[in-house]
Formats: structure tokens, C-alpha cells, sequence
């Protein structure tokens, strides 16, 4: 539905998108995931058209828009801010882009009902955006998305200017309003949970460059580099050696993993566990609370390791503890 | 002492400043008002409301007035739309922008006499070279161009002040807004009328305001161009009330006359403000 062949851009000396190449499916909920300044919002720039490739090319719907405007492209976009006109009423938002394509007035009115149902903001059509709250202005931001049929939908980052509670509350409206939909979605956000709640595939970038595409759980479980295993997911990078299919730092450790040569085992804190046995001893350096578990910084063999625990029972920082590794853990090649 | 009292004598000196020449003034020219002063008869004595009923029924100032506010709707209309033009033109990625920034701001920073004696000379019946092109009209000496010209020589200077208002305006709007009304399938012009202008509404209806309460005051280049003339064409009130005080000596009519306007200018100025909150 969306392709990028061999897409380049720069900004002066910055080179924001170098060479990228994607192809999302049709129906597809597809993230650019990275932090700020990494080139995923330029690349959601240039499949809008508000950014012009200085080289290879944007295909929609198997056409190369690279000549097309924003408005003569099949797309559909909601931004950080939000975006509405505070001059327009809700319905008026709403119906703008229904009344720019010169619909009859009583069809307007219908399918701006069906799309303010759709987002629950049903009885709000009269009311001016500052009259709304910031979770009821992206609700209509997205039905004024919707309301041009587009082929494709894409996300600014429409999630990062709400607090939290409305923020997962939202993410949950966006995926079920996908998947009733089918609408191919290209997402850009840095937040990497939303990423893996919300995603059938991830790309992962990092200076302009794709890093990993794959699903959430193969960014999450497999990470291709050092930095998508530091990116995605909280975990410790412990440097070392694959070893036929054991992980070596120094001797043997009791891990399973793929490939050879030096590289980085990646444990992260939920694959931890404290046991009277564990392979390592180490001693607790700090104890976080974090309402549903507590986080423990372990100090073992010049690591510092992070466990995740039940509240209930947790050693006090200062306390020697040992800890059971994981059977099989991830293992990211040096250069990676 | 306390944070308040250093506040005020901080502003004290101010203070002292504009109540001499800014509130003196006014109460003597409403005291005066009150009276029948002339240089001819300087005698302080109240009459009344007299001068302002005189005032409203003197055919001249209703003239004056009239014709002020034809030059002022004509000179405020052309200046917004052709400083929104040129702030939009600005607005572009054009070649060399800063030295169309320097053209552009050019007359706002010459003195509006000066402006007159320039305009006097280029549109000179004999010498001027706008005068020759256009077949020898006599553009301040004919009454059918005489307001016409008048108002096009303001014009040329107020849009240079208008243009940077409104640039300023227009790249402190939020590009979002914009950016979405493109992708709704909105062409740049639609984009225009229907995002860019209402959002830029504050500062226009600010600049209407200001525009208004300069063009209502023109009287440099009245002085310098026409002297109301030919005949009372280009009689504008606030030369019309310059006239009345220090050529026909009458200072409290001159001072009833210049409430009445201060007056109309504030009705206007909160029609504008009231219409502005409106919408």
C-alpha cells in the first residue's frame, strides 16, 4: 500500500532519512519507532508530501506521488497538536475537508454523525476545540482524518501531548477504530510500549537508517543491534562471547543463545529472578517502587543488573542476593 | 520602604511627564471647549455645551468629517489588503529576502512630511515624471484625483508597516493547522481563506485599529500636499480643526470639534474591539 524505494533526505548538513527502503502491507498497523531526531517523522513528512524525497521514490497505492501535493494524495493525518481550526466548531472540523469535496450539505451532516459516533464525541458538535479537552481533540482530529476515506491514515505522535490515563485510554480507541477500519496506519512515535501495544510490524531507526523492521515481539525478543536492544524494552547489555551456543563472560554462563564470536547477551529485568542457587551473587544497590512491581538494582561480578519483583518480600538495598539467569536470552553481535 | 510606594516612585517621574504633556492638554482643550475663547476675544468664561452643538450643525465639519471617513475606510481597506499581499509574498522563500525586507520597510522609515515632498514632486503637473506619463494630470490640483492621490501617497507608506505586522503575524501561526487543511484536500488558496486568515484575525483586527486611529489623524500630508484643496476636497478634519483653531483663531470651537472626534474615533475603536471578541 506504502512504499519508500531508496529514499533520501537532508536538511542542509543534517541528513535526516539516508537510503530507506519499507513497504507496508495493506491494512497494516505499521510504527517508525526511534528517538528524536532519528528521521521518522521526516519519513511520515514525505509520504504526506509535505517533504519532497531529494532522492528514489514514494509509492502509494502502488502510484509514485513524489509530484503530488499533500491534497491530491490519498492520506489521511493526525498531528501532535492536534491540528483543529479554532475558528470551526467540532462539526465544522469535521466537515471541512467533506465540504472542500463539494458534498451535498445533508451528506455532510450524515457522515459527520457516523464519524463523531465513531470516536464517541457524539453531542460535542457544536462546541470550539478550546472548549474540549485535550483527549476529545485528537478524537476529532482522527474523525477529521477519517472523514476523506482515506487509503491511508498517518500519526504524528498524536498521543504524546496527553497524560497518561487518557493517553492508554486513547491507544485502545486507536487500535480498535484499525482494525473496524482496515485502514493501512503509518505511526510515528518514540514511546516504545505504544509501539509494541499498538503494532502489527516495527522499524526501528536510528540516524536516518532502518535498524530492525519486524513484529513487536522480534524487536522486542530478538533485537538485531545493540542499540534496538537498548532502545526497545529496559535491559542490561552484558558484554561477552557466544560460545557453541553457550554465552561466555569468562567461563560458561548457563545461557543458551544464538550465533558466534563476541557480542552482548541482553537480560532484561522481568527474565531475572532471585534463587537461593543462581549462578550470580551480587548485592542490592537500589530498590525502586513502581506501584505494580519493584525494581532491583543488583551489583554482580562489576555488572549492574536490573530484576523485577513482586512488592512483597523485596531485600533491602545493601542485602547479598543471588540470581537465576534466564535458560535462553537474546545475544546481539558486537557491530550489531 | 514598602515594594508598592518604590513602585510608584519609580513611576512617579513618568507619571509627572505625560500628565504634563499628555493630560494638561486634554483638560484644557475640554475646559475650553466649555467657553467661547477665541485669540480675538481670549475670555475663560463658561458658556455651556453651546461649541458642540455648534459643531454638529457647522456643514464644513460635517464635510470633513464625512470626507475623513471616506479617506480613512479608503487608506485602511488598501492598506490591509495590499500589506496582506506583500506579507504573504514575504512569507515565501523568495531570492535575496533581505534585501525585499529592506524595500519593503523603506517608507516606514521616512518622515510623512518628507513622503509629501517625494509624491509632491513625482506627481508634479509639469515636473513629475508619474504627471508626464499620465498625459499632464494634475493630480492634487484636479478635484477628481485630489482624495484619490492623497489616500494612494499614505497608502504607499502605512503598507510597509502593515506588511511587517502582518509577516510577523503570519510566522507566528502554527504550521499544523495549515499542514492539515492540505491533507483534508485543501488547495493553497482554500488553505488561505479558510485557516490562515481566521487564525491571523487578532493581529489584523489589532492593525485595523491602529491604521484606523493613524489615517483619522492625517494631517502632514495634508499640509504638505494640498492644504485641503482644490476648493475643499481634500479637507480632512484634523486639518479642517487645525484650520478652525490657528487660521480662524477659534480655539474652543476647534477644541468641541476635536471631543466629537475623539469621541467617534472611540465608538469606533470599541466597535472593532466588540466585533474582534465576537468572533
Amino acid at each position: 500500500m506504502v512504499e519508500l524505494k531508496g529514499v533520501h533526505k537532508r536538511f542542509g548538513p543534517v541528513r535526516a532519512v539516508e537510503g530507506l527502503d519499507l513497504r507496508l502491507r495493506e491494512g497494516e498497523f505499521f510504527t517508525l519507532l526511534g528517538p528524536s531526531g532519528c528521521g521518522k517523522t521526516t519519513t511520515l513528512r514525505l509520504v504526506a508530501g509535505f517533504e519532497a524525497p531529494d532522492r528514489g521514490e514514494v509509492l502509494i497505492g502502488g502510484e509514485v506521488v513524489n509530484p503530488l501535493p499533500p491534497e491530491r494524495r490519498p492520506i489521511g493525518m493526525v498531528f501532535q497538536h492536534y491540528a483543529l481550526f479554532p475558528n470551526m466548531t467540532v462539526f465544522g472540523n469535521v466537515a471541512f475537508p467533506l465540504r472542500l469535496r463539494r458534498l451535498p450539505e445533508g451528506e455532510v451532516r450524515r457522515r459527520v454523525g457516523e464519524l463523531l459516533e465513531m470516536v464517541h464525541l457524539v453531542g460535542l458538535e457544536g462546541r470550539y476545540p478550546k472548549e474540549l479537552s485535550g483527549g476529545q481533540q485528537q478524537r476529532v482530529a482522527l474523525a477529521r482524518a477519517l472523514a476523506r476515506e482515506p487509503k491511508v491514515l498517518l500519526l504524528d505522535e498524536p498521543l504524546s501531548a496527553l497524560d497518561a490515563r487518557i493517553r492508554e485510554e486513547l491507544r485502545g480507541e486507536l487500535k480498535r477504530l484499525q482494525g473496524e477500519t482496515g485502514l493501512t496506519t503509518l505511526y510515528v512515535t518514540h514511546d516504545q510500549e505504544e509501539a509494541l501495544a499498538l503494532s502489527d510490524r516495527i522499524a526501528v531507526m536510528r540516524e536516518g537508517r532502518l535498524e530492525q523492521l519486524g513484529t513487536p515481539k522480534e524487536v522486542y525478543e530478538e533485537p538485531a543491534t545493540a542499540f534496538v536492544a537498548g532502545f526497545v524494552g529496559s535491559g542490561v547489555l552484558v558484554p561477552g562471547e557466544a560460545r557453541e551456543g553457550l554465552f561466555h563472560r569468562g567461563r560458561a554462563w548457563p545461557v543458551r543463545v544464538r550465533g558466534e564470536g563476541r557480542g552482548y547477551l541482553l537480560l532484561r529485568p522481568e527474565r531475572l529472578r532471585l534463587d537461593q542457587g543462581g549462578f550470580l551473587e551480587g548485592r542490592v544497590v537500589l530498590a525502586t517502587y513502581l506501584g505494580s512491581l519493584v525494581r532491583l538494582e543488583v551489583e554482580a561480578e562489576g555488572l549492574f543488573l536490573k530484576v523485577d519483583l513482586p512488592p512483597e518480600g523485596v531485600p533491602a538495598p545493601g542485602e547479598r542476593v543471588r540470581l537465576a539467569l534466564p535458560p535462553e536470552a537474546p545475544f546481539v553481535p558486537e557491530g550489531g | 520602604m514598602g515594594e508598592r510606594r518604590f513602585a510608584w516612585a519609580l513611576a512617579l517621574p513618568g507619571l509627572l511627564v505625560l500628565a504634563g504633556v499628555v493630560g494638561f492638554p486634554l483638560l484644557y482643550a475640554l475646559f475650553l471647549s466649555f467657553t467661547r475663547y477665541t485669540f480675538l476675544s481670549p475670555s475663560y468664561a463658561l458658556s455651556g455645551p453651546g461649541r458642540f452643538a455648534e459643531a454638529l450643525g457647522d456643514p464644513y465639519f460635517l464635510h470633513a468629517l464625512g470626507l475623513t471617513a471616506l479617506y480613512v475606510a479608503l487608506t485602511v481597506g488598501l492598506t490591509l489588503v495590499l500589506g496582506l499581499l506583500l506579507a504573504v509574498l514575504l512569507h515565501q522563500n523568495l531570492p535575496l529576502k533581505g534585501f525585499h525586507y529592506v524595500v519593503v520597510g523603506l517608507p516606514m522609515l521616512v518622515a510623512p512630511v518628507g513622503v509629501g515632498l517625494i509624491w509632491k514632486m513625482i506627481l508634479h503637473p509639469e515636473l513629475g515624471i508619474l504627471a508626464y506619463l499620465f498625459g499632464g494630470v494634475d493630480f492634487f490640483g484636479d478635484v477628481r484625483y485630489a482624495l484619490l492621490s492623497l489616500a494612494l501617497v499614505d497608502v504607499w507608506q502605512q503598507v510597509s508597516f502593515a506588511a511587517l505586522v502582518l509577516l510577523a503575524g503570519l510566522r507566528s501561526l502554527p504550521r499544523e493547522p495549515l499542514e492539515a487543511a492540505y491533507v483534508d484536500g485543501a488547495t493553497p488558496f482554500q488553505a488561505f481563506l479558510r485557516v490562515t486568515l481566521p487564525l491571523l484575525r487578532p493581529v489584523l483586527v489589532v492593525l485595523l485599529i491602529l491604521q484606523t486611529l493613524t489615517e483619522v489623524r492625517t494631517y502632514d500630508l495634508v499640509y504638505v500636499l494640498t492644504r485641503g484643496g482644490p476648493g475643499s476636497a481634500t479637507d480632512l478634519v484634523s486639518y479642517f480643526i487645525y484650520r478652525k483653531a490657528f487660521l480662524g483663531l477659534d480655539l474652543s470651537g476647534a477644541s468641541a470639534m476635536g471631543y466629537l472626534l475623539l469621541l467617534l474615533t472611540l465608538l469606533l475603536v470599541a466597535a472593532y474591539y466588540r466585533a474582534m471578541t465576537r468572533l
